[in-house]
């Protein structure tokens, strides 16, 4: 297979369609307009439908209206439309509607800047909207990885019935980066035998719904979910490991700086100082248990993550580390990325050099 | 490689109207497919003109808020460089608003370089400038980059090229060259791009001006391979890691 050379958003989009996606609803904000852009020009030539909506909330409702009725379906946008987003998604969790929502991740809160970001980690992972429910969030470090993962959302959210996120930050929906395009290997899928499709013969609705009035029954359906849930955390839990066997320092990080900490790594080792990066590709589910067990290794004497946060996956971590280790932060907020110089430094820092 | 055949790789040959890197216009028009490489190549040329002339850069991307010569202020400006770009409370934002300083290149007596947005929404933006670019008549040089995969082949990159310039209201004056895969480059990258320029080339009747890569890739090429102008790069546009 040849390589080509795409931008980080037109790639994931690419990989939408690719994966069968026919439905693309949205509205525009930067840094993830190229993937309206790239769906309004190619879903027409697949027999898809574009359609750019009034508000990310209209959007929202559309691709619960476009799975209901069964269709393959996304929608993408930058931090403040996903906060808009998060009723419609709580709705699809608790109807268990399959979708794929991307989030082209900038600085925040509020409209904050269109530089890159990965403030919405909480959002992300804990829910975002009300109630207790959990997506599938996939988040590449690479143009190749993001559209691997996306083309596998689909299939993840019509296993589980449950929206599956794609958590980019700006950096990495923006840049350019050669692509070999190869197919997921293939899932069993259940058939869409709750789809609202007409009632084709039968005499009994099929209703999709997130409302359940009695309690006991609501907390039936919680428990269904929440089975679900384990089960996404048994099976669809990924992470990366670089050179983490005999690390002093162990980093962790996700999306664009994960990057950044390859390089320093690099530095490190001019340094002699062995460093290994711990990158979690789901961000939820988190790999708690591998992060602990490498943590505990005797030759780890610091832990860093390094986000484009104030400290959000950071918590994760040191859930994953149990006080076993002295854990710290390398964060930028903002839309501002932090140096691999910056990240050698605070290696050093934390190994007392 | 069977994707090019050697002997369709030539010397883009300076036309009537066309244009080439030893006869350079007082202006310069570097446009493209958003991702080809434009900035890369817009930043490189300015600098290696700033040793030998005065030169202006002037950013009018104000498509994508990534990735534009702005980010290089203080290489440009350490250089000599004079930048234009859009006002300092906009500069990280895609607010369609031009910079006025602007207007100082039609009369001012230097080199510009004009660093457009991707495609035709990229080059629209100088139907505001049409009085004087018509004046001026400047070269609008197209980059391309064969592993893109909306201008791989001939009729695309043909086609790219004509909504340009019917966005612009300008005639393309030249073909760069700018194939590459990052720092996955390889030498027959470069040569399959050659290839696909003079194709577009000469289907538009304009030279392809140059072929652009780094001074590394480019030692690979035997001169033989490849005929034509040669314009060796340094990457300045990088990512943070890099």
């Amino acid at each position: 297979m040849a390589l080509e050379l795409w931008k980080g958003n037109e790639a994931i989009a690419e990989a939408a369609v690719r994966a069968g996606c026919r439905y693309f609803f949205g509205y525009p904000i930067t840094p993830q307009n190229e993937i309206p852009e790239y769906m309004a020009r190619r879903l027409p030539e697949v027999g898809g439908c574009f359609l750019q909506a009034e508000s990310e909330l209209a959007a929202i409702n559309m691709v619960y209206g476009a799975s209901g009725a069964g269709g393959r379906v996304m929608t993408s946008s930058s931090s403040p439309g996903i906060s808009l987003k998060q009723e419609g998604i709580t709705y699809m969790a608790g109807a268990e509607l399959p979708a794929v929502i991307v989030n082209v991740m900038r600085g925040g809160p509020g409209l904050g800047t269109i530089q890159p970001a990965q403030g919405d980690y909480y959002q992300a992972t804990r829910g975002g909207g009300n109630g207790d429910y959990r997506l599938v969030v996939l988040a590449p470090n690479t143009i190749q990885e993001a559209a691997d993962l996306m083309q596998e959302a689909f299939d993840i959210a019509d296993l589980y019935r449950n929206p599956v996120m794609l958590l980019a930050d700006g950096m990495i929906g923006q840049m350019m980066e050669p692509l070999e395009w190869r197919s997921p290997s293939p899932r069993p899928l259940p058939p869409k035998n709750w789809a609202a499709t007409g009632l084709q013969g039968r005499d009994t609705h099929r209703i999709i719904n997130s409302l359940f009035i009695d309690p006991v029954e609501c907390e039936q359906h919680n428990l269904r979910l929440q089975e679900k849930y384990r089960e996404m955390e048994q099976r669809e839990l990924r992470f990366e490991e670089r050179g983490c066997q005999d690390a002093e320092v162990l980093f962790v990080a996700y999306g664009t700086p994960s990057r950044i900490v390859m390089s320093a790594i690099d530095r490190l080792a001019t340094r002699k100082i062995r460093a290994g990066l711990f990158r979690p590709v789901t961000v939820w589910p988190f790999p708690y248990e591998r992060l602990g067990q490498l943590a505990a290794s005797p030759s780890v004497r610091a832990v860093i993550t390094v986000e484009l946060s104030a400290g959000q996956m950071l918590d994760d971590v040191r859930i994953a580390v149990e006080g076993r280790k002295p854990v710290s932060l390398v964060g930028h907020t903002g839309g501002v990325v932090p140096t691999p110089h910056e990240i050698e430094a605070a290696a050093l820092a934390a190994l007392g050099r | 490689m069977e994707n090019f055949r050697y002997a369709d790789i030539r010397q883009g040959k300076p036309k009537k109207g066309g244009s080439s890197l030893d006869a350079l216009r007082q202006l310069i028009i570097i446009a493209g497919h958003s991702g080809s490489g434009k900035t890369e190549f817009a930043v490189n040329l300015a600098l290696a003109l700033a040793r030998q002339e005065p030169v202006t850069l002037v950013d009018l991307d104000i498509i994508n808020p990534y990735f534009c010569s702005r980010e290089r202020q203080a290489l440009l400006e350490e250089a000599g460089i004079e930048l234009i770009s859009p006002a300092s409370s906009s500069r990280m934002a895609d607010l369609p608003a031009l910079p006025a300083e602007v207007a100082r290149i039609f009369t001012a007596k230097r080199r510009a370089i004009l660093d457009l947005g991707g495609d035709r929404d990229g080059a629209r933006i100088l139907g505001r400038y049409r009085p004087q670019l018509d004046a001026a008549s400047p070269d609008l040089w197209l980059v391309l980059n064969a592993n893109r995969p909306r201008t791989a082949q001939v009729c695309d990159a043909l086609a790219l090229l004509r909504e340009i310039e019917a966005a612009c209201q300008r005639r393309c004056t030249g073909i760069v060259n700018n194939t590459h895969l990052c720092e996955r480059t390889r030498p027959e990258d470069l040569l399959a791009g050659a290839a696909l320029a003079e194709a577009v080339g000469q289907a538009a009747g304009v030279p392809v001006i140059c072929h652009v890569a780094t001074a590394g890739i480019l030692s690979q090429i035997p001169p033989q391979v490849l005929a034509g102008t040669r314009f060796p790069i340094e990457i300045r546009m990088k990512k943070p890691w890099e």
